[in-house]
Parts: C-alpha cells; structure tokens; sequence
C-alpha cells in the first residue's frame, strides 16, 4: 500500500481544502483545549489529540472529508479515568489513562482489522440517542461549575450532580455581585447560542470558539495595557501551557495494566471512541457533495494508529468527530488534506501563540463547552423521541438515566434491555416471537425485468439488521430495488429508520429504494420510522387512520390523476367474485382502492388479499388489481402470457383461441374463453396491437367487467402507474359494439 | 390419502400403504374408513402392518420393499421442544432411506401445480433431482421451473467497503454469475428431456439452504425439490442449522427430497 494515496495531488484542489481546514483549525484548537480540561488531563492533551489524529488518519484512513480529533463523548470516560485510577492522584492518573488510550488504541485498530465496524449498527436507534444524551448532560453537569468559577461541586452520581450543577447556575443570576469569571463564562455560552442567528456575514467568516478565544484575549490586553485595574481573574482560573511544545509530551504509565479497573476503562474508551467514529463517519458520508462511501474499517484501523500515538504522546484519544466535519464540508473541503491541514495549522497555532493561549480563561471554554454538551442533549432531541412513540421514549430516557447513574457501558445495556423487553411486549400475542436472530431472513434476487427483489422474513430487529445491511450495501449504484417486507411479522425502529436512510442514500445515488408489504402492518406510532407489527386481519380495519409511504404516494398519484383514493378496508367486493380468477379463491378484503371515470367508463385500482385453500392449508395472497365496467357486453375471455405448457396441452377444456393473421400474437399469448367466435371478432387488429405493444398483463372479462393484474403480488408504485396507465388505454379500446351482443339480442 | 392416490395415479406407480403400530379392531375399521373415503381399492395396493418405532421401522421398510417415494405429512412450523427432539417427519428428512414427499398443503391433490423451484447446486446428485422435477412439472403441467443456484457471499472474495471495492464486488460478482450460468446451462441440458419445460434459472448469492426456501415462499412455489444430504444430519445440526435444516425448520411449501442412489 503506497503510504501517500490518500493525498490527493491534485493542485487545483489545494487552494479550497487551505482554506476549510484553517476555518476548522480555528474551532478545533479552543475546543481540543477546552475537551482537554473537561477531561480532567493537561490542556495540551487535547491538542496533541487533534495533531496526531489529524496527520495520521488523513495519511491512512479511508474517508474524505472527515475531520479527526478528540472528541465530546470521551470526556466522561477520560474524566472517570483520571479519577477513578489516580485514587486521588490526578497526575498519576493522568499517566495511567494514557496507557489504557494506548491499549484502546490497538484494540480500535483490530475492530477495523477484523472489519466489526458494522457492529455499531447494530445498537438500537433510541439506546445510542439515549447515550449521546447522556453523555451531554454529564458534560454539562461537569462544567457549569467551571463556567461560574465556583469551587468543585461533588455529588453522590451525576443526575445528583446535574440537579446542583442547574441549581446553582439559576443561584448565579440572582447574584448581586457577579465575578469577572462567571461573567466571561456566561457570556461565552450565551455567544455560542445566539451566534448561529447573527446574520452577519463578515461575524461568520471565523466560528464562534475563536471569537471568544479572540474576545478573552482582547479582554486581558485591556487590563493590560489600558486599564489601571489588576486583571481580575487569578492564575488558577486560566489555562496554563508550557512554554514549549515538547515540554507538554508525557510518556505513559503502564504500571496498573494488571488491574481489573484499568481494562474496564479500556472497553469504554473503545466502544465509546468506536461508536462516537462510526455514527460521525457515517453522518458526514451523507454531507458528502461527491457521494463518496468511506472506507469505513479502513478508517478505524488509521483511528486506531492515532489513538495510539496520541496517547503514547501524552494526548487524549483520536475520534472521527461531526461538528469540526461539517464544518470543514461546507466550507468545500474536497478530501483528507484538509484534516492534514487543519492539524498542521494548529501546531502552526500553539508554538506561535502559546504566550497568548494562556490568557485564555477557563470559563470561556466551558461556555464552548456546556454549548455542545447542550447540542447532544438539546430538547429538540427529546421531542424528536417522543414522536418516535411512547415506547421509544421509554427506551430512551431509560438509557439516559443508566447513563447518568450508572456510567456509560451500563447505560448502554440497560437501554438494549429495555428494548428487547418493549419488543417482546409488543409481540407477546404472535406465535414466532424469538426468532433466533442468527438466522439469516433476507434474500437478493434479480427478477426478470433487471430489478433487484429484496425479501426479508419473520422479525427485522436490530439484533439481525446487519443481514439487512449487508444486502443492501452489495447493492450497486444506478439500480431499482423493491424492498418487501410482507413477510415480516415485526420491523423495529431501528431498522425502519435506518431503512429510510438508505432510502436517501440511494436516491443521491440514481438509485431507487421502493418499499412495499408495509400496508398491513399496524405502526406503534406516527412516526415514519415506528415499528411495525403485522396485523391479524380483524384488527385492520379500526386501526386504518395511519398511512404508510406507499398510501401517501398513492394519494399524491391519486391527485394528481384526479381519482379518489380511499386506504380503508372493504369487506363485500362483490364485482371480483364473478370473475373466473377468483372462482376458486376467497376474497378476504380490498383496501388502497382508487375509484376514478375514463370516458364515461367507472374503474377501480385497489390492492386484494385473498385466500387459497382452507384451514390449516389456507394460504394468504396479495394482488394489484384494475378494473372497470364496460359499456357493452363482451364476451368472456382470459389473455395470459403463453408458457411452453399452455402450448403442449389445453387447461380444462378451454383450449388457446388463435386469431386468424395474427400468429405472433396467439404464440405469445394465451387467449382462453368459451365464445371463440364472438371473441375472434371483439380482438380486432386495433386491440392485438396494443396488447402486443404492452408487456405482459393478465386480463380477464366476466362479459360486463374487466380486471387487469400484471404480478402475483402488490405492484411498486411505478408498477401501478403502469397498470393504471394501462388499464386506461384499454378502456378506450375495449367496448366495441358487437354483432352477436347488439343491442337488439339482449 | 387423497394426495397419495393422486399422486400415484399421476406418476402410474403402485401404491404401498404402511401402518406402524398395533393391529387393533378399531385401527382397522378406521383404516377401511379413511380408504374408502379416498377412493383407494383395497385390492389395489399393497398394506404393510408392522409394530416398532415409527422411524426405524419406516425406514427398514422403505429399504427392504425398494419404495421408490416415501409420502409423509407434515406441519409448517413445528414446536421448539418438537423441533430439537425430532418428529417423524424431519427424522427421516435428516436421513432418508428413499426419496421423501413432505406434504403441508395438499395442493398437490390438484392436478395442476404453479410453479416448482428445485435447486442447481454443481453436485452429483443434481442431476437426479432435476429430472425428478422435470418430470413432476411435466406431469403436473407446472408454469415454471426454477432451477435456484445458491452462491455463499464468501466466494465474491472483495469485501465491500467503499465505492471501488463494491466495483470490484460487482464485477467479480457478474463474472462467478455468468460462470455458473454456463455450468447450469451445461447441467440442464445434461438431464434428459428438458427442453419442453418453461424453466428460469436464478442465480442467488445467499446463505445455502435458507436462500432456496425464502425464494420458494416469496414465489408462491407448491414444490421444492432438494438433493437429500450426504451425509445424516446430527442432533448438533439443529442447533447451528445448514442446508437442509433451514428449511426443515420452516417450510416453505411442500417439500420433495429425492435420493436415487440409495
């Protein structure tokens, strides 16, 4: 592997990812600095972080525009760390946390080797919310003591600490005499809130953390040069880095690697850095204007080298992270130079400026700080769970709460257990409930028309979503794909959410995802992405008020042809009964019926369940149908594709009706009916044509109706346009006056 | 019983009847009953009594009176406790003396089938099982044949992980689809009398075993015809399912499993 083939040597795009990653240079070094001291290490930790990770990863990792560096969601393990391991002894802590960043390190570069990034997808959706959420409010439990100038606050757990934390800030505003450094850290949070409103545009050329970087430091030149004032904060209160930049590499302590304690922390740093890398990796992957897919193991294993050396160095762990990416993708940042770059400038930053660095209060960057922790635990995010329906909710605040009292990896798991309790309530009633998740229950076929048929079977949970996964990602650009799930008995929320994500996915890529069998599923929510659980038929018919995509699609196509669409089942459907097809079949209900007029002539397109068979053998189809009521009677016929069979011998008696000079159209179709004489004369040159021009379609006449289907199963919503499109020429064909059925015969 | 004499008649084969257990008077009365009521002569075909364990005695019979097809019924999904221990049914799947008709719905009583999906693995016994299904299509003047080939996902060495390994997936991918279409092609021919039969091969990357029944159900197949195993399936099987296991634990449709060389 040639080292350097990730550099692109393209020159024309040096200028534009210059000038991303100095905009991300500018977030990221107030913000390394800032994790850093959150984390409970030396400010310095975080920027060595974001060096190492910035130059290693873009040389070795398998991404384009993701940007590397320490990352929000390792505060709370690191901090835990330092802690728990010194015994009091932060420095000595400090020394043994960088040995277990260093084994995490390697244990990250063997997930991406052994190609387990995949597994991150098999968390539920709601848990890793949860998670996030979690780990933001411990951030802003952590800090807002810090952003006051208060002394350290202690609590029995963090959801204690969080309530005193939020306590004491409302205290604040009360204050009558305000400190210089609650006041700067006040002020820096309420910058980082109302900066993304500013409309300036000049203000939003240089991101908010430098500005306030910017500001604090104007603050202390003012008292400096200007003011006959001492500067009001003391030293304790502001960052403090070493002159030099060598001074601040440490050199890990590997004394306590025997210790239970130490591997512990070494699987949260790495599931923690593992998840925290996927989610970014995959979210910035969507940002992406060249729909690029990164290389996902790849990349870890170059996170993994990074972390390693970060942590060998003295510097907290490398992660793939999504604010400072998205950052540098609008600012057109076109591949991995410019996280190259953007580690290069602040190495530029920190052995120019140093002197300047350390005016910077530490209030001022716990205000940066408490704003993302805000951001990953915003209420926008609990609203948006709670529309994901009651039971995700529950999940969810389950999760936070483990988080919150009982660290992260606990939190994790009890979240995995409340959803596998919620699933197993929602299914208490159906038969095959515990599935055996290892089993495979997806197939991949191309059907004769060239698309792609996916099928999967029993419950699609996040327990065997990476099956799913799999199949999906095999497939390749410029493709149609009809997704079935109408043989599943339950399709949880994570895999719907993450179905509609591939659904985008595919769309950038000329690529369609359609998906179908959804209809007789009953959702635990209003939500699109709520799980679904395969009703029994009685229950259908009251809880028919949600729509799925396909319905909604249906009623905009429905518009827009001027039909009415109704989703509700019917029972009686009286019409399709006379019909040979169903001579033999039980019509169990119609629903997704579009009720329209072409020329005068009343047609119907709906979806039909019936049954074949009885009892034990009875066996459930579905079926797209057309029909319409004709003008004047017709003979009763059936026209199928002609199959090799058909041709050997005749089927009841009814034997293939050729129409004289047309023996192309009776080799390719199968013209059944009793009538052949009236039949010869009503199949006109007019009509073999346009049958002959058409794809296959199975139509039917009862003498007074037609009905018109073109798969055994439900027809995608191109399939229906088809149909419809079909139906509707054929109705302006199809009612010829005819001499045995005149008039004056009836 | 209805099925069974269907079937018979429509393959013109003699037909053995064989009752494991007691010769009790109420047995045979109720045995004369279910005859009667499906139509079956007495004088017709041959009745075997015998006492034992059902499946050993099944199979011994089966060999020692050469049956050509063994006729069994059988239930869709069976109880875990059932499924782990073994009904008759599944035991003698696992280890056929003959070849073997589990029958879930008895559409085969009808004289027409829709469609019949068989498998095309590259092995010895393909061969049989493909013209065992010819001829049932032909018999039962069946729409479609599928011959399904299923390919491991392993054999596409690349692994997919970005935008040019799923190129090169793709490509490796249509190359093994277009050698196994050769080798199919080549099979097909091989078994006589294929070319008046409507058969669609489909090629499917999927785990084997389980990929055939899901495409038997989502096609609406009312028969699947499989090779038998080669060699008996073991109690372990079932914990860790392959091939044949798949199916036996969900069955698609009615299942066939054809055995010659026994």
């Amino acid at each position: 592997m040639s080292l350097l083939s990730n550099i692109n040597f393209d020159f024309k795009s040096i200028p534009k990812n210059l000038s991303a990653a100095f905009v991300v240079s500018l977030i990221a070094l107030p913000l390394g600095l800032g994790l850093a001291i959150a984390s409970g290490v030396p400010p310095m930790a975080g920027i060595i972080s974001v060096i190492v990770g910035g130059i290693i990863v873009s040389l070795f990792g398998g991404s384009y525009v993701t940007i590397t560096g320490p990352g929000n969601g390792l505060v709370v393990v690191i901090l835990l760390a330092v802690t728990s391991l010194g015994g009091g002894d932060l420095w000595l802590g400090y020394l043994y946390t960088l040995a277990a960043i260093v084994c995490s390190g390697i244990a990250l570069y063997l997930i991406g080797l052994f190609r387990l990034g995949n597994l991150s997808d098999a968390f539920p959706s709601a848990t890793i919310q949860g998670l996030l959420s979690g780990i933001g409010l411990i951030i802003i439990a952590k800090q807002i003591h810090v952003l006051l100038g208060f002394a350290e606050v202690t609590a029995p757990n963090n959801l204690l600490l969080l309530w005193e934390s939020i306590a004491s800030f409302i205290d604040f505003v009360d204050y009558e005499e305000t400190p210089w450094i609650g006041m700067i850290g006040v002020l820096s949070l309420t910058w980082m809130f109302i900066f993304p409103r500013l409309r300036l545009k000049y203000l939003r050329e240089v991101p908010a953390p430098m500005w306030i970087v910017i500001g604090v430091i104007g603050f202390h030149f003012y008292f400096q040069f200007f003011s006959a004032n001492e500067y009001p904060i003391a030293d304790e209160f502001l960052i403090s880095i070493p002159n030099s930049f060598l001074d601040s590499i440490v050199y890990p302590s590997f004394s306590k690697i025997f210790h239970f304690d130490f591997w512990i922390i070494v699987i949260s740093i790495t599931l923690i850095a593992a998840i925290e890398s996927l989610l970014s990796i995959k979210a910035i992957d969507k940002l992406d204007s060249e729909n690029r897919r990164s290389n996902t193991n790849k990349d870890l294993k170059a996170i993994g080298i990074a972390t390693s050396i970060s942590g060998f160095l003295g510097g907290l762990p490398v992660v793939a992270v999504i604010a400072r990416s998205s950052v540098n993708v609008n600012h057109s940042a076109s591949n991995s130079s410019s996280n190259f770059f953007h580690a290069g400038f602040v190495l530029v930053f920190v052995v120019l400026f140093s002197n300047y660095l350390n005016m910077i209060p530490l209030s001022a960057l716990a205000g940066i700080l408490v704003y993302t922790g805000y951001r990953l635990a915003s209420p926008a995010h609990f609203r948006k769970m709670y529309k994901w329906g009651k039971d995700q909710f529950v999940i969810y605040l389950a999760t936070i709460l483990g988080t919150l009292l009982f660290g992260l990896i606990s939190g994790v798991l009890i979240g995995i257990l409340f959803t596998l309790i919620v699933q197993i309530i929602l299914l208490r009633k159906q038969s095959q409930s515990f599935t055996n998740p290892f089993r495979p229950n997806t197939l991949l076929f191309q059907e004769e028309d060239g698309k792609l048929f996916l099928s999967v079977k029993g419950n699609a949970t996040f327990l065997n979503y990476l099956n799913l996964k799999r199949k999906l990602d095999s497939i390749p650009p410029k493709h149609h794909v009809i997704l079935d799930l109408s043989l599943t008995n339950f399709v949880d929320n994570s895999v719907m959410e993450n179905i509609f994500q591939y659904q985008l996915d595919f769309k950038k890529n000329d690529s369609i995802l359609e998906i179908i069998g959804l209809d007789a599923h009953e959702r635990t929510s209003n939500h699109p992405f709520a799980a679904r659980k395969y009703l029994k038929l009685t229950s259908i018919v009251s809880k028919s008020g949600l729509i799925t995509v396909r319905q909604q699609k249906l009623k905009e196509f429905a518009k827009e042809i001027n039909w009415s669409f109704k989703t509700n089942p019917i029972k009686q459907i009286d019409e399709l009964e006379k019909f040979r097809f169903f001579k033999f079949k039980q019509i169990d209900h119609a629903y997704n019926i579009f009720k329209g007029e072409h020329n005068g002539v009343k047609l119907k397109l709906m979806d039909v369940d019936f049954y074949e068979g009885e009892l034990t053998t009875r066996e459930r189809h579905k079926l797209t149908i057309f029909t319409f009521k004709l003008k004047n009677r017709i003979p009763e016929f059936r026209l199928d594709q002609e199959r090799i069979f058909d041709r050997i011998a005749g089927f009841a008696g009814l034997k293939d009706i050729s129409i004289p000079g047309h023996e192309d159209f009776s080799k390719r179709f199968l013209l059944r009916g009793k009538d052949e004489e009236t039949i010869k004369e009503y199949f006109s040159d007019q009509l073999i044509l346009f049958f002959e021009s058409n794809s296959y379609y199975h139509v039917e006449s009862n003498g007074t109706s037609i009905m018109v289907f073109r798969k055994q199963r439900l027809a995608t919503i191109s399939e229906i346009k088809a149909l419809a499109f079909f139906g509707v020429q054929l109705i302006e064909r199809s009612s010829p006056v005819l001499r045995n059925y005149a008039p004056e015969n009836k | 019983m209805h099925e069974a004499r269907r079937i018979a008649e429509n393959l013109n084969a003699e037909l053995t009847l064989i009752h494991v257990g007691e010769q009790r008077k109420e047995d045979l009365d109720l045995f004369d009953e279910i005859l009667e009521s499906a139509g079956i002569v007495k004088e017709d075909v041959k009745i075997i009594w015998k006492k034992g364990k059902t499946v050993k005695v099944l199979y011994d019979t089966c060999k020692e009176e050469k049956i050509d097809l063994l006729i069994l019924g059988a239930i869709q999904h069976e109880a875990v406790l059932n499924y782990y221990l073994g009904s008759v049914a599944r035991s003698l799947s696992r280890n056929p003396p003959c070849s073997l008709l589990l029958i879930i719905d008895p559409k085969m009583a009808r004289s027409k089938l829709n469609s019949i999906v068989v498998n095309g693995h590259q092995h010895l016994k393909t061969k049989d099982s493909l013209s065992v299904a010819f001829e049932f299509s032909r018999k039962y003047e069946a729409n479609n044949v599928f011959v399904v080939e299923e390919i491991s996902p392993k054999k596409v060495k690349t692994k997919i992980e970005d935008n040019n390994s799923l190129e090169f997936a793709q490509k490796e991918k249509e190359n093994i689809l277009r050698s196994e279409n050769a080798k199919l092609d080549l099979l097909i021919k091989s078994v006589p009398q294929s070319e008046d039969i409507s058969i669609k091969k489909k090629i499917v990357f999927g785990k084997r075993g389980y990929s055939i029944g899901h495409f038997a159900e989502v096609k609406n197949a009312d028969l699947l015809v499989l090779n038998s195993p080669d060699k008996k399936l073991g109690f372990l099987d079932r914990f860790f399912p392959n091939d044949l296991e798949y199916i036996l634990s969900d069955l698609p449709c009615n299942l066939l499993i054809v055995d010659k060389n026994v």
